[in-house]
């Protein structure tokens, strides 16, 4: 069942770059939109490619939030470009590619919207993808089938647990029982693929010395001069340069650690 | 016969001139002194009378008036009672009137004839001075501190008889005098140095741009982290005093009583520290008899406040005005004064109730809702007035050991002067003398930023969660860095250091 052809707009090499598959409802819950946002932000943060399907819900979180991060994402759709479904995902669409991001479709660009059709299009979602990332799912979802797809492809699946009352929870949780990994953060999907690498984010050269002495212990600005032997002034200017990109963190008593 | 004296008392911080008339007549034997005297002077009757007696006189019975004039304002003090006792002597022709011409009498006496030290003779005879009196009789103990001005005759005397053998030229007494320069270079120096601190390199340095600005500062630390100490250091760094300025600051512990007995001037910038206890009047002065308070003992120097939460909050309320514009205004029934009061505020204060909240090895056991309000204590309009806030963490013995480099007092002393004569320049059209007295107006005048030093500023408003008033604050402390740095504008870098001298803007202060 594999697609004859693909029509792609936009950044043609995002195909190639490791990319993970953030889906879920589309009528989703504040927790599906709180979760989606932080691992597309945190994924994008990590130089990781976020795909979805440009439905409402979980796939436009995911998209807008990994263009927040100013990461890359890919939209697969369901239907033909000239046709966006749904319409008011029109600028959506419009800014992905503006963002350098990638839209994919199966269809003919002149292709009407069929509602019955844009399923097909999750199989395109979990085999663009090295992993799947279900937030949420109702019992009888499009989400699952994306889940299912992804292991028949085998790529990995990865689930974000639910309370076992919400009708939402039922997709991931009943994949966690059946293997799925469950995971609570960025990190642990990462992890996975050996892509976490320390010191990813980007260090400014002239603060790396003393970036070098902050880990998860605090330390004070008195202490990493004692230790580096640099001027004090050297070192607030770091430390505030650091802080202001996120890398650390400044704690009571005007100690530092890496911020997580 | 009627004998005219001219005396001196003080108000306020200058001298102003009095005339001691005395009329010794025959009729009723009586002593009546008018002139609106105070209790003080009333009494100088039994020492005068007693004092001339004991110095070998005969006062014979007789009608004695004594008028001072101008007759309508109150006066105090004992320092009218030599003036008196030489009036007195005059008028029984006991001394030869020709050498009163131009000098001034001012001394209290005891029983036995001997005259003792007064308070406030500089302001006095710096106004003798102007007035053109060329001969200033004084208690020989206050001498020393007369003589720093120069072009007038003191004349430093021990008892009563000695003063009258003088005036009748049967005695020589030189004039006393002190060079400026002599006593610059026998400064007793410091004995406290910023060496002696160890390991606080941060604060250290914070203080160091609080002393090149003028920049008030507030020390947040736990007990024992070292806050009092880097504290009674601050003012070994700042600039040397001018002569001008010297004397301004004499003036005011002249009045006050609480200049040395060694020194004919203060030379050190002075350092006070006011126990909690302290009362609103006895910070800014005031009193019956209006007297100088602490804010003006601590002019030209440092005022330092202890545990700044534990003073009443009135108290420091009252330091809002006297911050703001560098002198105080008492008004009393008596007179209404202006002292004034240009200093440099230091505080220091725990983080917390129980003292270690962020502490390395002691666990804080306050809840948030504690330190919030125990932060809450400072009213935000004096917390507006002080620039600089840093956190003091205690440095480890073991640490303490195996230090490198340390700083003397002088270093940075030489550091601050050179920041400091970037400012007077750059400011010499705009009456004032450091960035820490900029106003919003002047700030946008003289602290220019790039783009860069724009956009960091920007999102370190968004990031950190500044405040608003925070803003100028950062801007001056900014132009200090950048001037001890002697860098023309401001950049990027000293905007980060500056922020990061505004430990009570961090988040976690706001629970």
């Amino acid at each position: 069942m594999s697609p004859e052809k693909l029509y792609v707009q936009g950044n043609i090499h995002l195909l190639s770059k490791n990319s993970i598959a953030i889906v879920g409802s589309r009528n989703c819950t504040q927790y599906g939109i709180k979760y989606a946002e932080k691992f597309a932000k945190d994924l994008s943060k990590n130089n990781i490619c976020i795909i979805s399907g440009l439905a409402k819900g979980v796939d436009t979180i995911s998209h807008i939030s990994a263009l927040a991060e100013r990461g890359k994402t890919i939209a697969v759709i369901g239907t033909g470009f000239n046709n966006i479904y749904p319409e008011e995902n029109k600028d959506l669409y419009k800014k992905i590619l503006e963002n350098d991001g990638c839209i994919v479709s199966e269809f003919e660009p002149e292709e009407k919207v069929d509602i019955s059709k844009i399923p097909r299009r999750n199989r395109i979602i979990s085999g663009l993808a090295i992993g799947v990332l279900l937030i949420e799912a109702r019992y009888r979802s499009g989400s699952n089938i994306t889940a299912r797809f992804a292991i028949e492809q085998n790529k990995e699946l990865f689930c974000i647990p639910h309370n076992l009352e919400t009708k939402t929870g039922y997709g991931p949780n009943y994949f966690i029982k059946m293997g799925a990994k469950l995971v609570t953060q960025a990190k642990d999907i990462l992890q996975e693929f050996e892509l976490l690498e320390e010191n990813k984010i980007a260090i400014d050269s002239q603060y790396e010395e003393i970036y070098k002495y902050i880990s998860a212990v605090p330390i004070t600005a008195n202490e990493i001069s004692i230790k580096t032997n640099k001027n004090i002034s050297d070192i607030n200017e770091a430390l505030f340069m650091l802080e202001m990109d996120g890398i650390i963190k400044c704690i009571p008593g005007n100690k530092y650690i890496i911020s997580e | 016969m009627l004998s005219i004296i001219k005396t001196m008392s003080l108000q306020g911080l200058d001298g102003y001139l009095i005339d001691v008339q005395v009329d010794v007549t025959g009729g009723i034997p009586n002593w009546d002194i008018v002139g609106l005297p105070d209790t003080s002077i009333r009494e100088a009757k039994e020492r005068v009378r007693a004092a001339i007696k004991n110095s070998g006189f005969e006062l014979q019975s007789r009608k004695i008036l004594v008028n001072l004039a101008p007759a309508s304002t109150k006066k105090e003090g004992s320092l009218f009672d030599l003036p008196i006792a030489i009036g007195i002597l005059c008028s029984i022709e006991k001394i030869k009137k020709e050498n009163l011409e131009k000098t001034v009498f001012i001394g209290e006496l005891s029983l036995d004839g001997r005259i003792n030290s007064v308070r406030g003779i500089l302001p006095i005879c710096i106004e003798c001075k102007k007035i053109g009196v060329k001969r200033l009789i004084i208690p020989s103990v206050n001498s020393l501190e007369a003589s720093i001005v120069n072009g007038i005759e003191i004349i430093g005397v021990n008892t009563l008889k000695q003063v009258v053998n003088f005036l009748n030229n049967e005695e020589k007494i030189l004039p006393s005098k002190t060079d400026w320069t002599d006593v610059i270079k026998n400064i007793n120096k410091l004995s406290l140095d910023f060496s002696d601190v160890r390991g606080q390199e941060e604060a250290k340095r914070a203080i160091e741009i609080a002393a090149a600005g003028g920049h008030n500062i507030l020390l947040i630390g736990s007990p024992g982290s070292g806050k009092t100490m880097l504290a009674k250091r601050i003012s070994t760094i700042l600039p040397d005093l001018s002569f001008e300025e010297a004397l301004e600051v004499t003036k005011i512990h002249s009045i006050a009583g609480t200049l040395p007995k060694n020194l004919p001037i203060i030379t050190n910038r002075p350092f006070r520290a006011p126990h909690h206890t302290i009362s609103p009047i006895s910070l800014v002065g005031g009193g019956r008899i209006p007297k100088p308070g602490e804010v003006s003992l601590a002019h030209y120097g440092v005022l330092f406040l202890d545990e700044l939460l534990e003073f009443n909050r009135n108290t420091l309320e009252v330091l809002r005005g006297p911050l703001e514009d560098g002198i105080v205004n008492v008004s009393r029934a008596n007179a209404s004064l202006t002292y004034p009061c240009n200093f440099m505020f230091v505080a220091s204060m725990n983080p917390c109730p129980c003292g270690y909240y962020g502490a390395k090895d002691k666990e804080c056991t306050c809840t948030p809702q504690a330190i919030t309000k125990y932060m809450g204590k400072i009213s935000g309009p004096l917390l507006d007035r002080i620039d600089i806030q840093i956190e003091i963490s205690q440095v480890k013995y073991e640490k303490l050991d195996n230090m490198q480099k340390n700083e003397t007092s002088q270093i940075i002393k030489e550091r601050v002067n050179k920041a400091r004569k970037i400012q007077i320049k750059r400011y010499k059209n705009e009456k004032i003398y450091s960035n820490s007295e900029l106003t919003p107006k002047l700030i946008e005048k003289y602290c220019k930023l790039n783009n860069a030093s724009k956009e960091i500023l920007k999102n370190a408003f968004e990031r950190l969660g500044l405040s608003a008033r925070a803003y100028g604050r950062i801007l001056k402390v900014a132009r200090t860095i950048a001037d001890l740095q002697d860098c023309i504008n401001i950049e990027k870098r000293h905007i980060a250091e500056a922020i990061q001298y505004r430990s009570l803007d961090k988040k976690y202060w706001k629970n």
